[in-house]
């Protein structure tokens, strides 16, 4: 029931929220190109079979020299831009997606296993969170790669072990907050388990803030991965996502050839302004101390 | 009014005296070159890539000298004579003197061979039986047999001082070099900026430049800005796409030339090759390599990924060199052809092909990485699946070191500027591990007993046509076994300010002695 109000009640602030409307429908086009995109574009640009490099460098299609197959152009390897955006937002978002869920479901449990029991543990992860956070993430995850090598599971690795801290320690300072309050003296007395009184009772109550840290940070996860394949050491070269084809663009830059990183940059640009729009909706939204 | 007027002349002597001091410092001319990586050493014994090969030759000298048109002329040795069939005498220079001030003496050269013999280097002197002081100007060196190119050999060996090496150790010469060069380092802060400056003692003439700075940029793109904002004077590897932009500038200027740099790719012959998932190794089959070769259609590299800018390689070394053999050309003998090339996969009982990995650069050659995704879709055609390994040059070379453990199939250039295929055949053709110094970089342990009798005997001929006839037999067998398919020359690509005045050099290390920039 109270959910029901809170829903109703943020779907009605919603309406009132321009920006929080446009966000939205950015994250839906997002979300659509990565579901049915292979279904939108004629080529599939990790199919090395179907390349061409007699099409290579191809102009987008209004300028002179375009051809009506590539309606954004072509890169290097005669891959269609349109389709290597579409398969590279798969890409990216995936990585965002999957690497935000490993890192929160990690971050929590560790904040909750903080929180609930104290003492040594919560002192032992409290210092490694903050001795990580004392390093900038792009740096660790940097760190990460070159010790590891690439590939599209190294990356999943850097950025969960860059973003688990952010929940470990929302989740814990709740936890602490909870674990005082009647409910769960209730829970102790009645004779439950730990393991039940954390995963029934303290994580619902600690759940809330964590929807915006992910939202934002899936965001923050897709622009550190299109950084990391920029400087390299991210995705394989055949399987590019938005930051590698961005690399590729920005090589031939000054020859002229703008559409190999233009368009990929309007697309990560695009992605990230709409999860971010969300994402300070939400914060609005389910943050008490705003209303 | 002429109250005003005295400090005023005041101001203006002080500029003058101003102007006058910038007018002496622009005299000290200095020239800002943009390179695509840092040198790696500067102990010239300790490894060589192009980068620390172009240092080299600012801070060392060789005996001989090997001109920017490869041609052998005298260098620390103002001249040489045969004294029997497998001796030499070179006599060296008179007054020249290392940059910490001590003269040149034989004992510098035979002390530089004696630690040559125990470095990583040690191919460079695989033909020298030994070497000794004759007097206080002569050096003697014989070797194993007769071998006619000796002073084409000794343009790569650079002269070291012996006090210098023997007292900091090592480690050091790295990172203070001292040689007879026309410059001495200044000061090296790695992957930032090496400078050196002009050694006005130099036997050759006081250099023209006096202070040049290298500046490492790896990103093309990058190093195109630099050039057009002014950061540098002259690049080089100019990214061939950047060609007409840079060359649609007034104050720049393209300089390109026709390298000798070959791009190659290794195959591999062992039983069992490291990234192919299957039980035997499909290219010990001469069907499959054959197949390998029809399916790189070479043109079409040329045409979409290098702007034109290579040349198809028709051999291992180019039409000038001992060993080439007129008339022979993989592009002739392999055309690029599909249709044949899928028939030899399924006659050698490959139709669905297999999986492998290329290891190549993605730094090191002109476009490297770019060639390695055409080779990948061009080898999908006949079911082939290439895994792509790209790293950048400072791993790349140690990762495929032989005994190559985890290669299958590599792509690196490989450049001969002694004119001579001798030295190629024998480090990458000759069966590893049999002899000294022979078979070092034989990645794909590719081994025929007449290809190493054939190198043995043109190494042990003192007579320039017999080589040249024997290292031509060679060719013409390794062209039937293909152990390695020759794929392009590249071409060297320089931009440059119009102050400079360069004029690039065969060997593409650069060279400050010879060069010039206008005020």
């Amino acid at each position: 029931m109270a959910s029901r109000v809170l829903s109703s009640q943020l779907v009605f602030n919603w309406r009132r929220n321009p920006p929080a409307i446009l966000g939205t429908l950015v994250v839906l086009l997002c979300a659509v190109i990565v579901i049915a995109g292979p279904l939108l574009v004629s080529q599939n640009p990790y199919d090395l079979r179907q390349l061409s490099l007699l099409d290579s460098y191809k102009p987008p299609v209004w300028l002179d020299g375009g051809d009506p197959r590539y309606l954004l152009g072509t890169d290097g390897q005669g891959r269609d831009v349109m389709a290597s955006i579409v398969y590279g937002t798969r890409i990216s978002a995936m990585i965002g997606v999957t690497a935000m869920l490993m890192a929160c479901a990690i971050g929590t449990t560790l904040g909750l296993l903080a929180g609930y029991f104290g003492g040594r543990l919560d002192a032992l992860i409290m210092r490694v969170a903050d001795v990580q956070l004392s390093f900038p993430s792009m740096l660790i995850a940097l760190f990460l790669m070159s010790a590891f090598g690439t590939g599209i599971d190294k990356v999943l690795i850097a950025l969960t072990a860059v973003g688990w801290v952010v929940y470990a320690r929302t989740v814990r300072g709740s936890t602490l907050g909870e674990v005082q309050k009647e409910y769960v003296q209730a829970a102790h007395v009645a004779g439950l388990s730990h393991a039940k009184i954390i995963l029934r009772h303290v994580l619902p109550n600690v759940l809330t803030p964590l929807i915006v840290i992910a939202t934002v940070q899936v965001g923050t996860f897709i622009l550190i991965e299109a950084s990391l394949s920029f400087l390299g050491v991210g995705v394989p070269i055949t399987r590019p996502s938005l930051g590698l084809l961005i690399k590729n663009g920005f090589d031939v830059l000054f020859a002229g050839l703008w559409w190999n990183s233009v368009f990929p940059g309007l697309m990560i640009m695009a992605m990230v302004f709409g999860i971010n729009l969300m994402g300070d909706f939400l914060r609005d939204e389910l943050n008490p101390r705003l209303k | 009014m002429t109250l005003n007027l005295l400090p005023l002349r005041r101001l203006m002597a002080t500029a003058a005296l101003a102007l006058a001091l910038a007018a002496g410092s622009a005299d000290a001319k200095q020239l800002t070159v943009g390179l695509t990586a840092d040198a790696v050493h500067l102990d010239p014994q300790a490894g060589e890539e192009l980068s620390s090969n172009i240092m080299f030759y600012h801070i060392y000298d060789p005996l001989v000298r090997r001109t920017a048109d490869l041609e052998f002329v005298p260098g620390l040795a103002e001249s040489w004579e045969l004294v029997d069939d497998t001796t030499w005498h070179f006599r060296l220079r008179e007054g020249v003197t290392f940059h910490n001030g001590a003269e040149l003496t034989p004992r510098d050269v035979v002390f530089t061979l004696e630690r040559l013999k125990a470095s990583l280097m040690s191919s460079l002197g695989r033909n020298i039986e030994s070497f000794s002081e004759v007097d206080e100007r002569t050096v003697e060196i014989k070797t194993f047999q007769p071998y006619a190119v000796l002073p084409n050999d000794l343009a790569g060996i650079l002269i070291l001082n012996e006090a210098h090496v023997t007292e900091v150790g090592d480690e050091q010469v790295d990172l203070s070099p001292v040689g007879t060069g026309p410059y001495r380092l200044a000061n090296w802060s790695k992957e930032d900026r090496l400078v050196l400056e002009a050694f006005e003692e130099y036997w050759g003439g006081k250099p023209e430049i006096d202070t040049v700075v290298f500046r490492p940029i790896t990103n093309p793109a990058t190093r195109t800005a630099a050039l057009l904002t002014g950061e540098v004077d002259i690049v080089q590897d100019l990214s061939v796409r950047d060609v007409e932009r840079v060359a649609r500038e007034a104050d720049y200027e393209v300089i390109t030339r026709p390298s000798l740099l070959n791009l190659v790719l290794a195959l591999d012959f062992r039983d069992q090759s490291p990234t192919i998932p299957l039980d035997t190794n499909p290219m010990q089959d001469q069907r499959v390599r054959e197949a390998i070769t029809r399916a790189i259609d070479v043109e079409t590299i040329r045409v979409a990924v290098m702007n034109g800018l290579s040349t198809p390689s028709e051999q291992y070394v180019p039409a000038s060199h001992i060993g080439y053999l007129p008339g022979a050309s993989f592009r002739e003998m392999y055309p690029f052809d599909l249709e044949r090339a899928r028939e030899l996969m399924a006659e050698a009982g490959y139709a669905d092909g297999f999986k492998m990995t290329l290891d190549a650069t993605n730094n090191r050659y002109v476009n490297d990485q770019q060639i390695a995704q055409a080779l990948a879709q061009m080898l999908s055609q006949i079911g082939i699946e290439l895994e792509l390994n790209l790293m950048p040059r400072a791993n790349f070379f140690g990762y495929i070191r032989v005994p190559s453990d985890s290669s299958s199939f590599i792509m690196s250039g490989w450049d001969v500027p002694s004119g001579d295929a001798g030295s190629m055949y024998g480090a990458m053709f000759h069966t590893r591990d049999v002899r000294d110094a022979y078979g070092r970089v034989n990645r794909g342990a590719y081994s025929n007993p007449d290809v190493d009798a054939l190198i043995i005997e043109a190494d042990s001929t003192a007579d320039v046509r017999q080589r040249h006839e024997t290292l031509q037999r060679v060719t013409e067998i390794l062209m039937q076994d293909i152990p390695m398919i020759p794929v392009h020359y590249e071409q060297d690509i320089y931009a440059a300010h119009n102050r400079v005045q360069f004029t690039p050099r065969t060997d593409k290390f650069m060279w400050a002695f010879e060069m010039d920039i206008a005020e």
